[in-house]
């Protein structure tokens, strides 16, 4: 027969057992998260061979609402997607330096980057829009979910990123002519709860997109 | 003798009643057409706002434990509660105990059916600072007919309104600023605007920087006071300017 402070005693020891593993486990979840966030935080590693060069960036600044558009020197790969994910991951890093003007959380943001020639066709139409496009590119740009998750959210802040983004593309491949966003490879509705990610973006200027419509100025 | 003196009575009377109920028809008439002639012409005084977020989907952390969804619910119900005292409807797009999140098509669709003379569409942000009035990034387009008639793809719907809208947006603007709340206006794509058919815009409210009230955010019960009497002017202001317009309202030189 084993004594009743005993049986207490080993209730209470392997309760105490329990509880401690899930405060550890919900630990070690919490530290992997943090370090997956901060994992490469500086995304772009310089290619040895590839020779420096200029580059334009849209950057976004929360206090005036605008794009303004900067030169940078960077070694980029020569092939194009891998350019444009070293260029936007560069630009979103940015972003995540101290007294930054559209501060973000550091940690990787593109994922991959594909150019699509255009028009797209569905079958064998190419519609009269399509048409006019012929020649150009779509440029279908995939987020991490790790990104759009830590993305602040707010219509002001979600739409200078995507701004930003969209500028800088169109500042540095002038053949892309269209826009989309996937977040780890699927479809997603918005970034952080407003802009729209579900469309196609038509790659504009957007230092010139003023944030007061012309008509009221 | 008595029953012809009865008789004649009984005429008297119905005559006197007869006579009482013209005048107090006549009467009524007159009221109704002195309160047509204080708001004169008015179309359809309905206002959409739609409070961003909800259900499921709590929208932005404003710290402190706050949900970008209750403090746009808040400040739903009282530009509500506001608009009907000055004589103007207002339709929620959702309610505040709805369990799943109303879809931004849903949002849209309520919109469009209620044929607004304005679509408010409300959020809140730790982000930026001051009151962003957004309208829809779409490239408007010069309609000669009434834009409600005119065929809409749902994806870009607002692109017939979006005239009205940037109008819409400088009236808000105005209107924040005497109230002490800094504004600005901006273009953006969010789900719901652009399928609205209405003149809509998105409000976003982040914390006040100016000295008076630094640090405050959205979910401050001044800030939302404040907030709300400036709307509510724009908007009485919205609705008289349209009333004595026929539709589309086409640009001024």
């Amino acid at each position: 027969m084993i004594p009743r402070y005993q049986r207490v005693l080993f209730w209470t020891l392997s309760i105490a057992i329990l509880l401690v593993a899930a405060f550890l486990l919900h630990g070690c979840h919490q530290a992997r998260e943090k370090l997956t966030r901060r994992r490469n935080a500086t995304p772009l590693s310089a290619p040895v061979a590839a020779p420096e060069e200029t580059v334009r960036m849209a950057l976004a600044d929360d206090v005036t609402g605008r794009i303004r558009v900067s030169e940078r020197q960077l070694a980029l790969p020569a092939e194009s997607t891998a350019r444009a994910q070293s260029l936007l991951s560069r630009l979103l890093a940015e972003y995540s330096y101290k007294n930054s003007a559209h501060p973000l959380e550091s940690g990787p943001s593109v994922d991959d980057v594909f150019f699509v020639d255009l028009p797209l066709r569905a079958g064998n139409e190419v519609s009269a829009h399509a048409r006019e496009r012929a020649g150009g590119q779509l440029a279908v740009v995939n987020l991490r979910s790790s990104f759009a998750e830590h993305h602040p959210s707010g219509i002001g802040v979600e739409t200078l990123t995507i701004n930003s983004i969209i500028g800088t593309i169109y500042a540095n491949f002038p053949r892309v002519q269209a826009i989309r966003f996937l977040v780890d490879g699927h479809t997603r509705d918005t970034l952080a709860g407003h802009a729209d990610l579900t469309r196609t973006y038509r790659a504009t200027n957007t230092e010139s997109r003023s944030p007061v419509p012309e008509e009221v100025q | 003798m008595d029953r012809r003196f009865q008789f004649a009575v009984c005429v008297l009377a119905g005559a006197a009643g007869l006579l009482l109920a013209l005048r107090s028809a006549k009467l009524h008439g007159q009221e109704q057409a002195l309160a047509a002639q204080a708001h004169p012409s008015i179309p359809r005084a309905l206002v959409i706002v739609d409070p961003g977020h909800g259900g499921t989907d709590p929208g932005a952390d404003l710290g402190n434990k706050v949900a970008e969804r209750d403090v746009t619910f808040a400040l739903a119900t009282k530009l509500r509660t506001a608009l009907a005292a000055e004589g103007m409807n207002a339709v929620l797009t959702r309610d505040a105990g709805a369990s799943d999140a109303v879809s931004a098509d849903q949002r849209a669709a309520t919109a469009n059916r209620g044929h607004a003379v304005a679509c408010i569409s409300l959020h809140a942000t730790r982000s930026g600072s001051g009151v962003h009035v957004y309208t829809s990034a779409l490239p408007a387009l010069n309609d000669t007919e009434d834009p409600t008639l005119l065929p809409a793809r749902w994806e870009t719907a607002q692109e017939h309104f979006v005239t009205q809208s940037v109008r819409l947006a400088a009236a808000l603007k105005a209107a924040f600023e005497p109230a002490g709340l800094p504004a600005a206006l901006g273009t953006t794509t969010v789900p719901p605007l652009d399928s609205m058919m209405c003149p809509a815009v998105a409000i976003e409210f982040a914390p006040l920087n100016t000295l008076e009230a630094s640090g405050k955010g959205a979910e401050d019960g001044h800030y939302q006071d404040s907030a709300v009497r400036a709307m509510v002017g724009a908007l009485v202001k919205w609705r008289n300017d349209i009333s004595g317009q026929v539709v589309p309202i086409k640009d001024t030189p």
